[in-house]
């Protein structure tokens, strides 16, 4: 379980994150919903202690962050993380010599479901076909949980498709998975469980099976009702 | 633990692999600078020798006590030789600045890949240092093998009667920039270099304060390396406001420099540790 | 899959929804193995959870039955079969009923139109 405690966040004077809490299950896919200002990549950021936090603490199955995380958790940011004179293969190369639990027959397998070529340098390569080697990436770590930063934002449809694709597939199977995102209509039906960020709080939490099932609502309704829209 | 120094090593050749370019280009030109000194510099002292000569009615003998002979040790004088030796030290400044701000460069942010590998953030900071290191030491390297090649092309270029013969080792006892980068002896050496990898330390601090705090950062960085600066030259003023000059011995002075610069060293080797570890951001 | 899912109401419903539907229409006939859990989710786009829960429950009716290992597979229970098709048909029935309970006509007419819309669909309308 990945627990996000308390934490708080300033730009400056802006508070950006306001006393956080919420947690994400392995086996779920939690999406972390906010409509309006930042904080959401913050707290991607934070669990993968790529940003220090004012106050506040995060665990990961209970144990506080450490390199060997690394092992455990991927993150997937909304920015190309790769040097942009590597091929797909170098890439893959570099992944390879540093991370125990790097799958190779994985990356592989998504380089031919990506319809990407290995000798492709990443320079070359449109946003949607470099959103998809970041992918590429973190997927191909055998880890526990993985991060997701608005893996939809500024992409073709068609790799929205494929991308989709991958939340239902066996790539995320029983991993614990937490994305970010402010366009909810992608992937209403793959999430398992829902939190709403609003002015640097969480205000609400909620599995979407559940609240269609109790209340007749779906997530889109929630959000409505909860961000006063 | 084996491991981990597999990792080190991986990340050292990585940065090598990035430097490459840049440590190449260096060589390029201080090899064709060299190299045109080694041929135009004998040439040019001939010519110009005869039109004395001619002018001031001097024998070759009457020529080399006034004016000089030609050596190797003339031409390490020259910008042939200084120039690309400034260019390395100037670049080397340069990359160690370069080397940091590139990961966050851009939109290709590869800061984030960095600080997510399995593996203590320290090992990116020594691979990084390390490999400026090795820059610097490669250059040195070429530039005595250059040297050595340069004595043979002059010796051959230069009329056998305005040509005194020196030894790659003489000319860099003598040289005005050699004695500085290339001490010849292995504690003044040592000492130097300390102080170089000093100085880089505390240009990494200043860099990764900016790094963690941003624009607040950066005056916090210039003062650390102030008082940096100070705490490692403050031996020097013992005499001064003693009055005494004999209070410590020159060799003693450089001792306790050398070891404060050190303090320094640990100390911001400590600061970027808790900065890499704690307070950097994406 | 021919599913549009709406957004409001359990996904796992609208799955064995539609599943029952495709049995009682016999496009999934009795023995027939169904897609794995992992297949229909990436078909319907849906999370996989939510087709364990749906096969869960279809399970706990006897619909389907999963030996360890293999797909799971429409029960050939006559009995649970009959019992699905007249629930479906019970269902439908009084749903038409409650739609025309306040319309003026006669019992034989409703049959009537019954049989023709019946004979329409089956010679393919």
């Amino acid at each position: 379980m990945l627990e996000v405690i308390d934490i708080h966040k300033n730009f400056g004077r802006k508070k950006v994150l306001n006393g956080v809490s919420f947690t994400a299950d392995k086996g779920d896919i939690t999406c972390l919903i906010g409509i309006n200002g930042v904080g959401k990549t913050t707290i991607l950021n934070s669990i993968m202690n790529l940003t220090p936090i004012k106050k506040g603490e995060i665990l990961i199955d209970g144990q506080p962050q450490s390199p060997s995380m690394y092992n455990k958790i991927a993150f997937i940011p909304d920015a190309s993380i790769i040097l942009p004179g590597m091929t797909v293969q170098e890439a893959i190369d570099f992944m390879k010599d540093y991370y125990s639990v790097w799958n190779d027959k994985r990356a592989k397998d998504l380089i031919r479901f990506f319809r990407l070529k290995a000798t492709d340098k990443i320079q070359d390569l449109s946003k949607g076909n470099q959103a998809k080697i970041n992918l590429l990436v973190g997927l191909s770590l055998d880890v526990d949980y993985i991060l997701m930063d608005e893996p939809f934002s500024g992409i073709d449809i068609f790799t929205r498709e494929q991308i989709a694709e991958v939340f239902s597939s066996r790539l995320v199977e029983d991993r614990g998975v937490l994305i970010t995102t402010h366009e909810i209509a992608d992937i209403e039906h793959l999430i398992d469980k829902v939190v709403l960020l609003d002015d640097g709080a969480i205000i609400k939490e909620f599995y979407a099976e559940e609240m269609r099932e109790n209340e007749g609502m779906s997530v889109v309704d929630v959000m409505r009702e909860a961000f006063n829209a | 633990m084996k491991k981990q120094l597999q990792y080190f090593i991986r990340l050292v050749n990585f940065e090598f692999e990035r430097m490459y370019k840049f440590l190449l280009g260096i060589m390029i030109i201080l090899i064709l600078s060299n190299f045109a000194g080694y041929i135009i510099g004998p040439l040019n002292y001939v010519s110009k020798a005869n039109e004395t000569m001619k002018l001031e009615s001097l024998s070759t003998t009457q020529y080399i006590e006034t004016y000089g002979s030609f050596s190797l040790e003339t031409l390490t004088r020259s910008l042939w030789i200084l120039g690309p030796i400034a260019l390395g030290i100037i670049g080397f400044l340069f990359y160690s600045i370069f080397i940091w701000y590139r990961e966050w460069l851009g939109k290709n942010t590869f800061i984030y890949r960095l600080l997510m590998l399995p593996t203590s953030r320290m090992h990116i900071y020594f691979a990084k240092l390390l490999i400026i290191f090795v820059g610097i030491f490669s250059l040195l390297s070429l530039q005595i093998i250059s040297l050595w090649i340069g004595s043979f092309i002059i010796s051959s270029l230069t009329p056998p009667e305005f040509f005194s013969a020196m030894t790659v080792s003489e000319v860099v006892r003598t040289g005005i920039i050699f004695p500085m980068i290339l001490p010849n002896t292995l504690e003044v050496f040592l000492g130097i270099y300390s102080l170089g990898l000093v100085a880089i330390s505390v240009l990494f601090t200043i860099i990764l304060l900016e790094r963690s705090y941003r624009i607040k950062g950066f005056p916090l960085g210039i003062f650390y390396a102030l008082a940096s600066i100070g705490f490692i030259i403050s031996p020097n003023l013992v005499s001064l406001i003693a009055k005494n000059n004999y209070i410590l011995f020159n060799s003693e002075l450089i001792i306790i420099v050398v070891i404060f610069a050190l303090i320094v060293g640990l100390v911001s080797l400590l600061i970027s540790r808790y900065l890499l570890k704690n307070k950097i951001t994406v | 899959m021919d599913l549009i899912l709406n957004k409001r109401d359990p996904i796992y419903l609208q799955v064995i929804h539609f599943l029952k539907k495709e049995i009682v229409a016999g496009h999934l006939r009795p023995g027939e193995e169904i897609p794995s859990r992992r297949q229909l989710a990436n078909d319907l786009k849906i999370n996989p959870n939510t087709v364990q829960r749906a096969y869960s429950e279809m399970e706990a009716e006897n619909l389907i039955h999963t030996e360890p290992n293999r797909p799971s597979k429409i029960t050939e229970d006559p009995n649970v079969l009959r019992q699905l098709k007249s629930e479906w048909v019970n269902h439908a029935v009084k749903d038409f009923v409650s739609a025309i309970r306040n319309v003026d006509i006669s019992i034989e007419e409703v049959t009537e139109l019954i049989t023709t819309e019946m004979n329409h669909t089956k010679t393919g309308g």
